[in-house]
C-alpha cells in the first residue's frame, strides 16, 4: 500500500513538462461580459501561462477571452492539444472551429478547474501560416480564475502527457475516495453494530467529511449547491468538520476524554460554519483562504495527540498510529510553509498523507477487533478447556464418592454379616458346647445331630439373605421366598399342606438383623411344626396394619406334647428371645386342635406412614 | 433305578452319604461308580454307558464344570446333577450352562436329597429361588442388550431367551412357590412346568451351534 502510494506521489511531481517552444508562439487575453459570443476587439494583454487574472483584474468575475497564435508551415499531419485546465468554464475554438463547450457559462458555473482535455486537431482544420487558439474562461475572482498551461504538440505525446496528467488530477482522486468510502463504511457498520466502539464511529464520520471535502477534486457541476460561492463554502466547511472529526477520533482511539475542551473545539467550528455560510460574495475568497490555511495549522494539533499518546501508551497498535499522525504531520507542517510562501514549492503533500493516515488508522482498527475476536476465541478455548476440567474433576470425586459409597456399602454389610453370625451359629455354639460339658459322657447322637443342624439352618438362612442382599433385595417379601420355598417343599414331603399369604409388606422397614431375625423365628417355629406336631395343615400369613408387622403360624396338629416338651422349650425359648430382641411380642395359643404362634413386631411402619394415619 | 450311576465326589464321607442315599430311591450299590477324581471319571465314562451323573464342583485335579462340559459333549442326553455345597449359585448356573440339566444341595437333609432324587428320576427339575432370581438377571440384561446395543438393531437370531410362560414360571419360583403351588396358580400340571424348566435350563446351556450362539450372545452381554 506505501509503496503503490510512493509511486502514485512520485508520478505526480515527476511531470516537468518544458514549454514546447512553438513557432511564433504569442498568447494575450482580453476581458468581455457574462454573455460575449465572440472576443472583444480591444483590450488584449500579453500573458503568460499559467494565468490567474485576478492577478491583473482583481475582483473580475465574469469572462475573459485566452488568444494563442502560431505560425505553422504546410501542416500536413494533425496535431495535439493538450490543456492542464481552465477555472471554472469555458469554450475552445480552433481556428474559428468549436471544438469544446462546456455545460454552463453562467452560475452556477461547470466545476471544470480540474479537468485536463486532450484534443487532436485534424490537418484540415489546421492553416499554413498562422493559427489561432481562442479559449474564454468563465470565472470568479474568488477561486483563482484563469488558464492552466496549454502545450501543443505532436498528438502521441500530447496524450501521453494528459493521460498521466488525468491520472494524477482524477483517477487517484477518485480511487482514494472509493478506497476510503468503503473503509468508512466499514466501520460505520461496525460502529452502528457495536456502539461501544466510539473510535469506529469518529473514523467513519472523519472519512466521511474528508470525501465530502474532496468532491471538490471530482466534482464537474456545483449540485447539490446552487452557487458556486455555496458550493466552495461548504467544500471548506466539510474540512472543518473533518478537522473536527479527526481529533475526536485521535481523543478516542487513544482511550483520552476531554469534555469540555471538545465542546469548546465543536462551538468554535459550528461558529466558524455557520460564519463561512453567512459570508458575502466579496469576502469568500479571503475567509476561505484564512479558513483554510488556519485549519491547515490547526489539524496539526491532533497528530501531535496522536504522536504525543501514541509513544506513551507502550501499544503497538497506537504506536503504528503514531508514525502514521508523524507523517501526516510532517506534511501537514510542509504544506504550511508551501502555502506561507516559505518554502519555494507548488505540491502539497497532505492530500497524499491523509490517505496514508486513512489506510493505517483503518489498519489499526482492523487489527484491534481481530484481536478482540482472536480473544472471544481463545476465552471460548479456555472455557471449554476448564469445563472439560470441571467436568474431569467431577467425574473423579463422583467416582471417589461412589468407592467410598461402595467400601461403606460393604463395611455394612460385613458388619451386617458378623453380626449375624454372631447373634446366631456363634450364640448357638457357644450354647450347644455348654450343655455338651455339662451333659454326662455320652451324648445320644440325634441330639448332637440336632445341634449340628439347628446350626445348619441358621447358616443357610444367613447365606440366604445375604446372598438376597447381594442381589439387591432388602425387602423382607424377598427375603422370605428362599425360606418359602424350601419348607414348603419339606412340607410337601411330609404330607403336609402349607399355606402362605404373605401380603403387602412394602411399609415395613427391618434392618438386615431385624430381618434375619423374624426369618429364624419363623423357621424355628415351621420347623418345630414339621418335626413335632403331626399336623396335616400348616398355614402361614404376615400381613402389615398400622399396628406394625403381625406373623401367624397356624397348624392342626398335637399342640405341645409331654415327649417334645424339651426339645420344644428349647426353641421356645430362643424364640422368646428374639422376639424380646425385635421388641416384639410373641403369642402361642394351643388350644382345640390348633396351635397358633402370633408375633406382632410393632412400630416397624415407616414413620411418614404413621404420620399420615395419625394426622 | 437300575441302570448305572456316576458319583464324582472326592470326600470319602460324603460319597458314602451319596451311595447311602442313592440307595434309598433304589440305586443298588453295585450299579454305582464312584470316582474322586476328573481323570477317573474320564476313564469310567469311556469303559460304562452311565444312566446319570452326580458330579461334585470342587474336584483334586480340576473343576467340575469342566467335566460336565465334557460329559455332555460326549453324551448330550445324559442326565447330569451338579453336587454343590451352600448353594454357590453363580456355580450352579454356570454348571446348567455347561450342561448340567440339574442340581443338589450338599447341605439340605438326606431326605430332601433323596426327593431331589426321586424327583429328577420321575423327569422332575429342581429348581429354587435363588436359581430362578439369577435366570431372571440374565433375561433381563440379555433384553437390555438386545433392545440397545446389538449392532444394526438385528434382532437376535433366537429372540427373546425365554418365552413368556418361562419368565413367568421363574417369577413364582422366585417368589418362594414351590412347583406344586406354580402348577396350581398357573392352571398347568406339574409336568408341564418341569418341562419347561428343562428348556429353561437347556435354553441355558451350550450343546449345539444355536444354543451357542445365543449363549454367546448372552454371555457377551453380562458382562
Amino acid at each position: 500500500m506505501l509503496v503503490s502510494l510512493i509511486a502514485l506521489f512520485v508520478a505526480a511531481i515527476a511531470p516537468a513538462r518544458a514549454a514546447s517552444a512553438l513557432p511564433n508562439e504569442h498568447v494575450e487575453a482580453a476581458r468581455s461580459t457574462w454573455d460575449s459570443a465572440s472576443p472583444p476587439d480591444s483590450g488584449w494583454v500579453d500573458v503568460t501561462l499559467p494565468d490567474d487574472w485576478t492577478t491583473r483584474w482583481p475582483r473580475f468575475d465574469g469572462v475573459v477571452w485566452y488568444r494563442i497564435t502560431w505560425d505553422i508551415a504546410k501542416p500536413q499531419s494533425s496535431v495535439g492539444l493538450f490543456m492542464e485546465y481552465l477555472n471554472m468554464a469555458g469554450v475552445i475554438q480552433m481556428n474559428d472551429a468549436e471544438i469544446a463547450r462546456d455545460k454552463s457559462l453562467v452560475e452556477p458555473l461547470s466545476r471544470m478547474w480540474n479537468t485536463p482535455r486532450y484534443f487532436s486537431i485534424p490537418a484540415q482544420l489546421l492553416r499554413d501560416g498562422k493559427n489561432v487558439l481562442l479559449i474564454r474562461v468563465s470565472g470568479l475572482a474568488s477561486y483563482g480564475p484563469g488558464l492552466g498551461p496549454v502545450h501543443i504538440g505532436a498528438p502521441d505525446d500530447m496524450r501521453a502527457a494528459f493521460e498521466n496528467e488525468l491520472a494524477v488530477r482524477r483517477d487517484w482522486q477518485i480511487s482514494t475516495m472509493a478506497v476510503i468510502a468503503s473503509l468508512s463504511l466499514f466501520f460505520l457498520m461496525l460502529w452502528l453494530i457495536r456502539r461501544k466502539e466510539i473510535a469506529y464511529g469518529w473514523y467513519s464520520a472523519q472519512q466521511f467529511a474528508w470525501l465530502n471535502g474532496n468532491w471538490n477534486l471530482i466534482a464537474t457541476s456545483t449540485w447539490p449547491f446552487a452557487t458556486t460561492d455555496m458550493f466552495e463554502v461548504a467544500n471548506t466547511a466539510s474540512f472543518l468538520l473533518f478537522c473536527g472529526c479527526y481529533t475526536m477520533f485521535v481523543l478516542r482511539v487513544c482511550g483520552q476524554r476531554w469534555p469540555r475542551r471538545e465542546v469548546l473545539m465543536w462551538v468554535l467550528l459550528a461558529i466558524g460554519s455557520m460564519a463561512l455560510f453567512l459570508t458575502p460574495h466579496d469576502l469568500v475568497g479571503q475567509v476561505r483562504a484564512l479558513f483554510t490555511s488556519t485549519m491547515t495549522i490547526y489539524s496539526i494539533v491532533p497528530n501531535v495527540m496522536l504522536v504525543y499518546f501514541g509513544i506513551r501508551s507502550a501499544r503497538l497498535d497506537l504506536y503504528v498510529l503514531a508514525a502514521v499522525g508523524f507523517i501526516n504531520m510532517a506534511a501537514l507542517v510542509h504544506d504550511t510553509l508551501v502555502f506561507t510562501g516559505v518554502l519555494d514549492s507548488n505540491i502539497y503533500y497532505s492530500q497524499y498523507s491523509a490517505v496514508a493516515v486513512a489506510v493505517g488508522a483503518a489498519a489499526v482498527l482492523a487489527w484491534n477487533f481481530t484481536r478482540n475476536l482472536r480473544r472471544v476465541e481463545s476465552f471460548n478455548t479456555e472455557l471449554q478447556q476448564s469445563v472439560e476440567e470441571a467436568r474431569q474433576e467431577l467425574g473423579t470425586s463422583l467416582e471417589r464418592e461412589h468407592l467410598l459409597q461402595l467400601a461403606h456399602v460393604r463395611l455394612n454389610e460385613r458388619i451386617n454379616l458378623m453380626h449375624e453370625l454372631h447373634d446366631g451359629i456363634g450364640g448357638m455354639l457357644v450354647g450347644n458346647i455348654a450343655a455338651l460339658e455339662q451333659a454326662p459322657d455320652y451324648v445320644p447322637s440325634r441330639e448332637a445331630l440336632n445341634m449340628l443342624r439347628s446350626l445348619r439352618e441358621d447358616l443357610r438362612l444367613i447365606l440366604d439373605t445375604s446372598s438376597a442382599r447381594n442381589h439387591g433385595e432388602n425387602s423382607l417379601t424377598k427375603l422370605l421366598a428362599p425360606l418359602q420355598h424350601r419348607m414348603t417343599k419339606l412340607f410337601e414331603a411330609h404330607d403336609i399342606e402349607a399355606d402362605w399369604s404373605v401380603g403387602n409388606l412394602d411399609n415395613i422397614a427391618l434392618t438386615p438383623p431385624q430381618n434375619l431375625d423374624l426369618l429364624r423365628i419363623l423357621q424355628e417355629g415351621l420347623t418345630n411344626i414339621l418335626k413335632h406336631s403331626r399336623a396335616k395343615h400348616v398355614r402361614v400369613k404376615l400381613s402389615s396394619d398400622s399396628q406394625g408387622l403381625l406373623m401367624e403360624i397356624a397348624d392342626d396338629g398335637i399342640g405341645m406334647s409331654a415327649d417334645s416338651e424339651k426339645e420344644f422349650g428349647v426353641g421356645m425359648h430362643s424364640m422368646q428371645a428374639r422376639a424380646t430382641r425385635l421388641g416384639a411380642k410373641l403369642t402361642i395359643d394351643s388350644s382345640k386342635g390348633t396351635t397358633l404362634v402370633r408375633l406382632l413386631v410393632p412400630h416397624a411402619v415407616h414413620e411418614h406412614e404413621v404420620f399420615a394415619q395419625s394426622s | 433305578m437300575s441302570q448305572e450311576v456316576l458319583v464324582v465326589e472326592d470326600e470319602p464321607p460324603m460319597q458314602a452319604r451319596l451311595l447311602r442315599i442313592l440307595g434309598s430311591v433304589g440305586c443298588a450299590e453295585h450299579s454305582v461308580f464312584c470316582a474322586a477324581t476328573i481323570a477317573q471319571a474320564k476313564t469310567l465314562a469311556s469303559e460304562h454307558t452311565f444312566a446319570a451323573a452326580l458330579i461334585d464342583l470342587g474336584l483334586p485335579d480340576g473343576n467340575g464344570i469342566d467335566l460336565i462340559g465334557w460329559l455332555h459333549s460326549n453324551n448330550p442326553t445324559l442326565p447330569i446333577l451338579v453336587v454343590s455345597a451352600w448353594s454357590i449359585e453363580e456355580k450352579i448356573v454356570d454348571a446348567l450352562r455347561a450342561g448340567a440339566s440339574g442340581y443338589l444341595l450338599k447341605e439340605r437333609d438326606d431326605l430332601e436329597i433323596a426327593m431331589s432324587l426321586r424327583t429328577l428320576s420321575k423327569g422332575g427339575v429342581p429348581i429354587d429361588p435363588f436359581i430362578a432370581r439369577q435366570i431372571l438377571g440374565l433375561l433381563n440384561e440379555a433384553t437390555k442388550c438386545s433392545s440397545g446395543l446389538l449392532p444394526g438393531g438385528a434382532k437376535p437370531a433366537t429372540g427373546a431367551p425365554l418365552s413368556n410362560r418361562e419368565q413367568s414360571i421363574l417369577l413364582h419360583v422366585a417368589q418362594g412357590m414351590s412347583n406344586r403351588k406354580i402348577a396350581d396358580a398357573l392352571g398347568l400340571s406339574r409336568w408341564t412346568i418341569d418341562t419347561h424348566i428343562r428348556h429353561i435350563y437347556s435354553k441355558l446351556s451350550v450343546n449345539s451351534r444355536t444354543q451357542a450362539v445365543r449363549a454367546a450372545h448372552l454371555h457377551c452381554l453380562f458382562r
